[in-house]
């Protein structure tokens, strides 16, 4: 849980850590994306 | 939670004119957008349809020639699958998702715009090929190569366009996972989450998982086409079928993708209308992980006529078979929920009801496609229609159809009309089966899909088939005006809406204002989901 309960801004170390995620959950699709290509070529 | 509530009204400043839409990073106005727009996909895929269907009226060739008709199949699935079912969904969890879960908004509202703006985008390229040299993608939408590289024109507006929605997809779901996780209201603990979210993460997941894979399949083709590869080409050393394995890895568990949001839509009804809390709650979650996680492991069921050992023809019919164990724990628990509930029927509950009845039917008619040998019976014939259609349409359809009535009046702050709301139930569920049952006896006595003509002994149950296509198909303008209806005024809806709603989201005013919960609400086990 990221709230403290005092109240639901979206503060620097959430913006943040959405975006650490986003990231993260981005390249692992590239990585999908790109291998199953590399898969393909022989 | 009315000190939330205070606190909202007090910062509800919204934005105007056009600039409110187009530039828009609220999860609400985002997810009307979704939702509209897969409104308007439906009717131009629903249009798709009646040609198709009166096309196949009676034998012969009627109104539009084999490619055109070709041409329809393949682009009536494009648009009902990635224009229709996926942006309702995306639509519905935009909206529902961080009032679900106590957040203020998605977690990167930036990119939820974009995620939703590519869409127009990616259609108008994808539609615009009907004006093309050579016509639109008429090879299927399934796009096996060698038959799509034959398309004209069109077809790498078809693979930009098939991009595009992978990319607005995947950014969807990043945002889906990242709200979940990160965003949560203090208390809201993951087995607090209501079933609609929890099927949304599995959904999510899914789709990273799936979509890049797809892409990487339409590379393939369209380097195969323009730049001189063989990845898919016999005479280059490539094999076709390896795009077939490709595609149906990426193509079942789309159909998961289409139908988990629809069974958390079904799973926050049930209870609501038969005032008892889910039945089952924790089996649900993880039955819905594990036909998720089954779902990787069953393509080849879709090519079993294609050929492969032994081996491979039985690991897969019966991975097919396990998904069935998973599937009837969320039919016995829907139906446990029902049992001995105070029951009443208003219009998103006979929705509901009917899709844990018709989508079983989808889910048996599938039983019968997986046990190998049948199958090849079955294949290419009307019954996979059939199968499908009962899947898609009495399965995700419908329980789109009873989110929206189920929500709607939190969204806009008054009921719809019950009394239409049930003519158009009534409409839909009688026809809709005089449209798809007859196919099931179609494709049993022999007739091949995607055929604009067709023997004289099938005649007789097109006939009926497409009676039921366009009497179906016209009921929906009924949704259309109830919906408008709604929108423009009817009885004030209360906060709760429903006597048997529970959760966050039914905590707040009806409408709810711009912002929500930038107070976060306390979380225990009285107020998470019911």
């Amino acid at each position: 849980m990221d709230q403290d309960g005092q109240a639901n801004k979206i503060t620097p170390e959430l913006a943040a850590k959405n975006r650490r995620t986003a990231i993260i959950i981005g390249l692992i699709a590239l990585a999908f994306y790109a291998g199953f290509i590399l898969m393909n070529l022989h | 939670m009315s000190y939330a509530t205070t606190h909202d009204d007090h910062h509800d400043h919204k934005p105007t004119g056009i600039t409110r839409w187009l530039f828009s990073t609220n999860h609400k106005d985002i997810g009307t957008m979704y939702l509209i727009f897969a409104l308007i996909m439906f009717f131009v895929g629903g249009a798709m349809a009646m040609v198709i269907r009166a096309e196949l009226f009676q034998p012969g060739l009627q109104f539009v020639d084999p490619l055109f008709f070709n041409s329809m199949t393949t682009m009536h699935a494009l648009v009902m699958i990635f224009g229709v079912v996926m942006p309702a969904g995306v639509g519905l969890a935009n909206w529902q998702i961080p009032m679900m879960v106590g957040a203020p908004d998605m977690a990167l509202p930036r990119m939820n715009n974009m995620s939703f703006w590519i869409l127009p985008f990616a259609f108008t390229l994808l539609l615009s090929t009907l004006f093309m040299k050579g016509g639109a993608p008429a090879g299927g939408w399934t796009m096996y190569p060698p038959l799509t590289l034959q398309t004209g024109d069109a077809l790498p507006f078809l693979i930009f366009a098939v991009h595009l929605l992978g990319i607005s997809s995947i950014m969807g779901a990043i945002n889906i996972i990242a709200t979940v996780f990160n965003m949560r209201a203090p208390g809201m603990t993951f087995m607090r989450l209501p079933l609609f979210v929890w099927t949304w993460i599995i959904t999510a997941f899914l789709l990273i998982a799936t979509m890049p894979v797809l892409a990487g399949a339409v590379t393939m083709m369209l380097t195969d086409k323009f730049f001189g590869t063989s990845f898919f080409g016999a005479a280059g050393g490539g094999d076709p079928v390896m795009f077939q394995h490709v595609f149906w890895f990426f193509g079942h568990p789309e159909v998961y993708i289409l139908i988990l949001p629809a069974f958390g839509i079904v799973s926050q009804i049930l209870p609501t209308f038969a005032r008892k809390p889910l039945f089952g709650y924790e089996s649900m979650v993880y039955a819905a992980a594990a036909i998720a996680f089954l779902s990787f492991f069953v393509w080849a069921h879709h090519m079993f006529t294609v050929g492969m050992p032994l081996a491979g023809e039985l690991f897969f019919m019966y991975a097919t078979m396990s998904i069935a164990v998973p599937t009837g724990v969320k039919i016995f628990n829907w139906m446990a929920t029902m049992w001995k509930g105070s029951m009443t029927f208003e219009t998103p509950m006979l929705f509901a009801v009917a899709f844990v009845m018709l989508f079983s039917i989808g889910g048996f008619t599938g039983l019968m496609m997986g046990i190998t040998p049948a199958d090849f019976q079955y294949h290419d014939t009307y019954f996979i229609v059939a199968h499908f259609h009962y899947v898609l349409v009495t399965g995700a359809v419908f329980a789109l159809m009873a989110g929206v009535y189920f929500w709607i009046p939190k969204w806009t702050g008054h009921m719809y009309d019950e009394t239409l709301g049930k003519c158009h139930f009534w409409l839909s569920v009688i026809f809709v089966n005089v449209l798809f049952f007859p196919q099931h006896f179609l494709g049993l006595a022999g007739m091949p899909r995607r055929i604009p003509d067709y023997n004289v002994q099938f005649a007789d149950w097109n006939m009926v088939s497409s009676v039921g296509g366009f009497v179906y198909g016209f009921s929906q303008l009924l949704f259309v005006y109830i919906v408008i209806k709604c929108i423009r005024g009817g009885a004030k809806a209360t906060d709760q809406v429903w006597e048997g709603a529970h959760g966050l989201e039914w905590t707040l005013p009806s409408p709810p204002p711009f912002h929500t919960f930038t107070i976060p609400p306390q979380v225990t086990d009285a107020t998470a989901h019911s």
